[in-house]
């Protein structure tokens, strides 16, 4: 009768054991990642500069500088130099301002038609390595043309991210007002021939870390 | 037993036909009429929507509605589209609004329509623009709806 009872125990503990999970693997189905319309807020939501802002700004500024007479109605389309080298961002949201100013220039190149000729100065080294070898005689001329020198531009993009930051340290709901503001200046002048400024303002509850 | 069955028969069919959607023949027109050119339209049927609400309820939901709005040239000869939006409840809104632009015959053209949030005050009106890129002569539909 012992020798019984002590085998049903045994087996009642073997039961339990296989019930039991025998590691920390968290076998249910996780939350698969999704496509999200980078032209609409997403989940993840927080004071910073987010897509939907990058597109809407960019977007905008493109399509005010399509309708500026003298960057898109000239005989001889200007030649314009878009990038991040004078878009400074002075804000304390992380940000790369590569961003901005790519996403403005290939929309700005594509939209223009031709309207605009776009400076590649961040490829200068690209294309100066390459005409040296030319130059030299290593590689042959290729089948375009020869030129004095590169392209020189005649305006370029300058600008400048700035915000305002504030808390309520009761609900520790915090806003941040942005302002971002394209400039396009003369390259000769100096003078500024178009202007745009983009201002947000934004409140979140939400710790988002931004990286 | 035979009236058991029938009374029964009768009871789940009020059930299913009281589960169907109660979406008025108004509602069902609005969300599903052609839609023309040169129009704007509240996508969010929260801002603007035509609807059945039980016998005493209301069948009209306005608390945005346009004031105007049209298309005009710019200096370089491309189009600029403006419509004036009018909030009738005393609660700010912020709203998104796109443009898509066609051709004379009703192709899309242009770039991508890109959502801009407007922000419409208290019993105030805003005006939303929106430029195109092309020069062409075009034709316009406005979307709208709440920013989230």
């Amino acid at each position: 009768m012992k020798r019984r009872h002590l085998m049903a125990g045994l087996g009642a503990l073997m039961v339990m054991g296989g019930c039991t999970p025998s590691s920390q693997v968290d076998n249910v189905a996780g939350q698969a990642s999704v496509y999200e319309d980078p032209s609409s807020s997403g989940r993840v939501q927080g004071v910073g500069i987010e897509s939907q802002d990058v597109v809407a700004m960019t977007d905008e500024m493109m399509r005010d500088m399509l309708s500026n007479r003298i960057l898109a109605a000239r005989d001889v389309p200007p030649r314009i130099i878009i990038d991040n080298e004078y878009f400074r961002n002075e804000s304390s949201s992380i940000i790369n301002t590569n961003l901005l100013t790519d996403r403005l220039r290939v929309e700005l190149n594509r939209a223009a038609n031709g309207r605009m000729v776009f400076v590649g100065r961040h490829f200068a080294d690209m294309v100066e390595k390459e005409r040296e070898l030319k130059r030299d005689g290593a590689v042959d001329g290729g089948t375009i043309r020869r030129t004095q020198a590169t392209a020189g531009g005649d305006y370029r993009l300058g600008g400048r991210i700035a915000s305002l930051d504030a808390m309520d340290r009761n609900s520790q709901t915090r806003s941040r007002y942005h302002q971002v503001t394209f400039e396009m200046i003369d390259l000769e002048l100096g003078t500024i021939v178009w202007s745009g400024a983009y201002e947000m303002k934004k409140a979140s509850q939400d710790n988002v870390l931004y990286r | 037993m035979k009236t058991l069955v029938v009374s029964a028969l009768l009871a789940a069919g009020l059930l299913v036909t009281g589960c169907q959607s109660s979406m008025s023949k108004e509602e069902f027109q609005q969300r599903t009429e052609e839609i023309g050119y040169n129009t704007v339209i509240f996508t969010d049927y929260d801002l603007n929507r035509r609807f059945k609400d039980g016998l005493t309820g209301p069948d009209n939901v306005m608390r945005l509605s346009t004031t105007g709005h049209g298309i005009e040239r710019t200096d370089t000869g491309t189009s600029q589209v403006w419509v004036e939006l009018r909030n009738h409840t005393d609660f700010n809104y912020m709203v998104e609004a796109r443009t898509s632009f066609y051709s004379q015959s009703g192709r899309p053209l242009d770039a991508r329509p890109v959502w801009r949030r407007v922000s419409v005050p208290a019993n105030a009106r805003a005006v939303y623009e929106e430029k195109s890129v092309t020069t062409e002569r075009l034709q316009y539909r406005v979307e709208v709806r709440q920013a989230r």
